[in-house]
């Protein structure tokens, strides 16, 4: 009997300097910053800032007007290439809770749109991002939810377990990552007798925004100065996973620069 | 979202960190977090007049309100980001439920027209 668990961490850091130049070229600026807005590593477990399960799907493609939903508790549909509904190491998922809940558009003329509309039993947490709303995602644009206390994003088979996905105006391709729960296996136990199977993946994604601009200013003098700012993002996510006393690492992490 | 009239971080209501007024049209990274505090961080619990539409709700009742060390991103680098409109989509509404909450925010945006 194989025992699966795993150990996950997630990182976001946050840089923005904001400048300010002078007519006479001077330049004031403030730099505003994180480097370590979320630094956590999720231990095995199904506590507070634990987790024991890690699911990534990357590069998937969903053509335009189309939607597809996804069921966040066994993935029933869902085969990423070990078997449909398994994880990386070919074992069934069961999420009870998320912890950390990361979907990227990574390329594609359309946006990406999530709850377009609910599906029947999806999961309330999943929150309504549409072209409407002006919140779908266009290529680079990444949302993440992060809740790493105890009862973290509820998991309901049956019930509150389904999640819908929406191209709108072009196809999409978007990468999904989730760190997870499964409540009922503390010391996680299954029957496969993988024995000595492991396996890892690294993914990220990046996206940076330079902008700068202008702005003249300021008092009743005839002084003017211009501020700038460029910025930029980026997440990465990887896991890797060992079985036969399967076990599975994770860490995710994001950074902004500005 | 727009001007932020009404916060003060210490360079006079409704400036940035170097004093200078802000005026946000399209907002590029925005992040949330919730530092501290017995209580959960709700985002839009209702929506205020004229409040910005991409700001996604994050509820008790929807099961994802922020618990410490829990927090929200959404981040859209491409042009025509999340857009905010003086007087008409501006606003965002947070709530503490169940205790008091200590909060970070963060945004990076754009302005631009002048």
């Amino acid at each position: 009997m194989s025992t699966r668990s795993a150990e996950s961490e997630v990182r976001l850091s946050f840089s923005a300097t904001i400048k300010n130049t002078l007519d006479d070229g001077q330049v004031a600026q403030v730099t505003l910053g994180d480097d370590n807005l979320v630094s956590i590593k999720l231990h095995s477990g199904v506590d507070a800032d634990q987790a024991n399960r890690a699911w990534a799907r990357t590069g998937h493609t969903l053509t335009s007007g189309n939607t597809e939903d996804i069921d966040l508790y066994d993935f029933s549909d869902i085969d990423i290439g070990a078997g449909l509904g398994n994880d990386g190491l070919g074992l069934p998922m069961a999420l009870e809770e998320v912890v950390t809940f990361c979907i990227k558009q990574t390329s594609g003329a359309g946006r990406l749109e999530l709850m377009p509309t609910n599906p029947a039993n999806y999961c309330t947490w999943v929150p309504t991002m549409t072209v409407a709303l002006g919140s779908a995602l266009k290529t680079g644009g990444a949302f993440l939810l992060h809740q790493p206390d105890e009862d973290a994003l509820d998991v309901e088979d049956g019930s509150s377990h389904m999640m819908r996905v929406g191209a709108n105006g072009g196809d999409i391709v978007y990468d999904l990552y989730l760190i997870g729960r499964h409540d009922d296996e503390a010391s996680s136990s299954s029957s496969s007798s993988t024995s000595s199977s492991s396996s890892s993946s690294t993914s990220s994604c990046s996206t940076s925004t330079p902008s700068s601009q202008s702005t003249s200013s300021t008092s009743s003098s005839s002084s003017s100065t211009s501020s700038s700012s460029s910025s930029s993002s980026s997440c990465t996510s990887s896991s890797s996973t060992a079985a036969r006393t399967t076990s599975s690492s994770s860490s995710s992490s994001c950074s902004s620069t500005t | 979202m727009y001007d932020l009239v009404g916060e003060n971080i210490g360079a006079g209501d409704g400036r940035d960190a170097l004093g200078q007024l802000m005026v946000q049209k399209q907002v590029v990274v925005f992040i949330v977090e919730k530092t501290g505090g017995a209580g959960r961080l709700e985002l839009m619990p209702t929506n205020p007049t004229n409040y910005c539409t991409w700001v996604p709700t994050l509820t008790v009742a929807d099961g994802n309100a922020l618990k410490t060390g829990g927090m929200a991103m959404l981040v859209q680098p491409k042009a025509s980001a999340l857009p905010v409109v003086d007087a008409s989509s501006h606003q965002m509404r947070l709530g503490a439920v169940g205790g008091a909450v200590t909060y970070d925010l963060w945004l990076v945006s754009r302005h631009y027209g002048t």
